[in-house]
């Protein structure tokens, strides 16, 4: 008997093993769809314990940025010109200074009249990672439920949508991006009215399908929410049509959406603390979560 | 135990190094650390051992990922224990043998992924060339993960395996 079970150990621990990864998969996957994932204790601890390490992950990055930056600066610097080199450097350090603080203030411009436009209060915050995997697209940021973040809400930067906060501890979340494969979103043609989902695939484009009528949809039209979804407020800019991919016998067609957002440089975001109608629905029970109703005023956009 | 850590040790620091260059380089070309490590674990690291090993290195992936908890444990357990079973059917020692077998899993893994998840859409054309990269990077560095968690793991169970030469043998004491 005890042989036997000697000999039988590595396969029941697998079966054990792989039974309890399915329990956790299937029960994570049923939270995030009801909308019991932010209270899920096992996701909260994880992304805490993440944010910390994927902003680590992050670090040899920017070390070699600045490094190589710094190598390039200082290289040829001999006696007087290592002076006159410092001086321009300085100078050049406080003209970037000077831009960082255009780009800066014409971007909190554009969020401050995102901000009136949604009549939505915006929380700033910081990508600390990246998704490791090639399958999935999402990004940590540093601002969780300590901060007012909750699942639902959707995420923004000066230019447009980012995505949407699928998990959040106390001081993190995880935001999906509008990339990622299970990521969709009803979007207008901004021209035309053409109404359709945007969806991502995992690439770094975004694939619009909509209705055929006539031309609606052309290279360069700009798409925007529609506020249909219940999950974003209408009018967020999402991307332009970068190819329309006609089929004559087909209904339903589609075109190729160049994002608004550059997501290989996502620094800072902006997390609306606004929740629609259908999330609020999905996400109820959550007292402190400035709903729909009380953060967009009736005739407002996204109403 | 110390096999375990090391193996944790070693995906960790490959995730740590995926997660840093993946910014520049294009999706599908960096391979994926846990399945290579949990490969690795199933040809060198048998037994209760590389079983715990392999599920905390999927886990690993886990933490660092947007997925579903429990995905990634699952699939490398489940990488692990094909690579126990095809070991001596499929002679996976040899890398004629182990590059197909890894470029396979890593497909086979994908796939699981979309079934689990909602992960890759397979009627979406421009994923099969990604998928394609994806199992040709993880074929091209297995060998070299096999070769480094075998040494690594190697080295810290039998710390005096390297220093056979220098041993001094004082032979029987005179009485």
């Amino acid at each position: 008997m005890r042989e036997l079970l000697e000999r039988l150990r590595v396969p029941l621990l697998l079966v054990v093993l792989a039974t309890l990864s399915l329990v956790v998969v299937a029960s994570d996957r049923r939270a995030m769809t009801s909308g019991a994932h932010e209270h899920g204790f096992l996701p909260g601890v994880l992304i805490e314990i993440a944010a910390p390490v994927q902003k680590l992950l992050s670090l040899p990055a920017e070390l070699t940025r600045s490094g190589w930056g710094r190598y390039v600066a200082l290289r040829g610097v001999r006696d007087e010109n290592e002076r006159l080199e410092a001086r321009i450097a300085a100078l050049e350090e406080e003209n970037l200074q000077f831009r960082e603080a255009l780009v800066e203030s014409g971007r909190l411009q554009r969020i401050a009249e995102m901000r009136t436009d949604f009549e939505a209060p915006m929380r700033p915050a910081q990508v600390v990672g990246q998704d490791v995997s090639p399958w999935f697209r999402s990004v940590l940021v540093d601002r969780g439920g300590s901060d007012g973040v909750r699942s639902g809400m959707p995420v923004v930067t000066e230019t447009g949508v980012v995505g949407l906060v699928t998990a959040s501890s106390p001081h993190a979340g995880r935001t999906m991006l509008l990339l990622d494969a299970q990521s969709a979103v009803d979007a207008l043609v901004q021209r035309s009215r053409a109404r359709g989902i945007v969806r991502g695939d995992g690439s770094d484009r975004l694939s619009f399908e909509f209705f055929v009528r006539g031309d609606d949809v052309q290279v360069g039209d700009v798409v925007i929410t529609s506020g249909f979804g219940g999950v974003y407020p209408k009018g967020l800019r999402i991307g332009e049509v970068a190819e329309v991919q006609a089929d004559g016998e087909r209904l339903l067609q589609r075109a190729l959406v160049r994002p608004a957002v550059d997501f290989g440089r996502l620094e800072q975001v902006f997390v609306m603390l606004w929740r629609g109608p259908t999330l609020d629905l999905l996400y109820e029970g959550e007292g402190d979560t400035p709903s729909h109703a009380e953060a967009v005023p009736p005739g407002a956009p996204g109403s | 135990m110390r096999a375990i850590a090391t193996a944790w040790l070693l995906t960790a620091m490959g995730l740590w190094v995926v997660g840093a260059v993946s910014p520049w380089v294009p999706r599908g070309l960096l391979p994926d650390p846990a399945l290579l490590a949990a490969i690795a674990l199933g040809l060198h690291v048998p037994g209760l051992r590389g079983l715990i090993a392999a599920w905390g290195v999927g886990w690993q992936e886990d933490f660092l990922s947007g997925g579903p908890l429990g995905l990634f444990a699952l699939l490398q357990l489940l990488a692990w224990t094909a690579t126990r079973l095809g070991e001596r059917q499929l002679a996976l020692a040899r890398a004629i043998a182990l590059v197909p077998f890894t470029a396979a899993l890593a497909i086979a893994q994908v796939a699981l992924v979309a079934t689990l998840s909602t992960g890759p859409h397979f009627d979406d054309p421009r994923t099969v060339p990604v998928l394609v990269l994806h199992a040709i990077a993880n074929a091209l560095a297995i060998p070299f993960a096999s070769r480094l968690l075998a040494a690594a793991v190697g080295r810290v169970e039998n710390p005096d395996a390297g220093r056979g030469g220098l041993r001094y043998d004082a032979g029987t004491p005179l009485r």
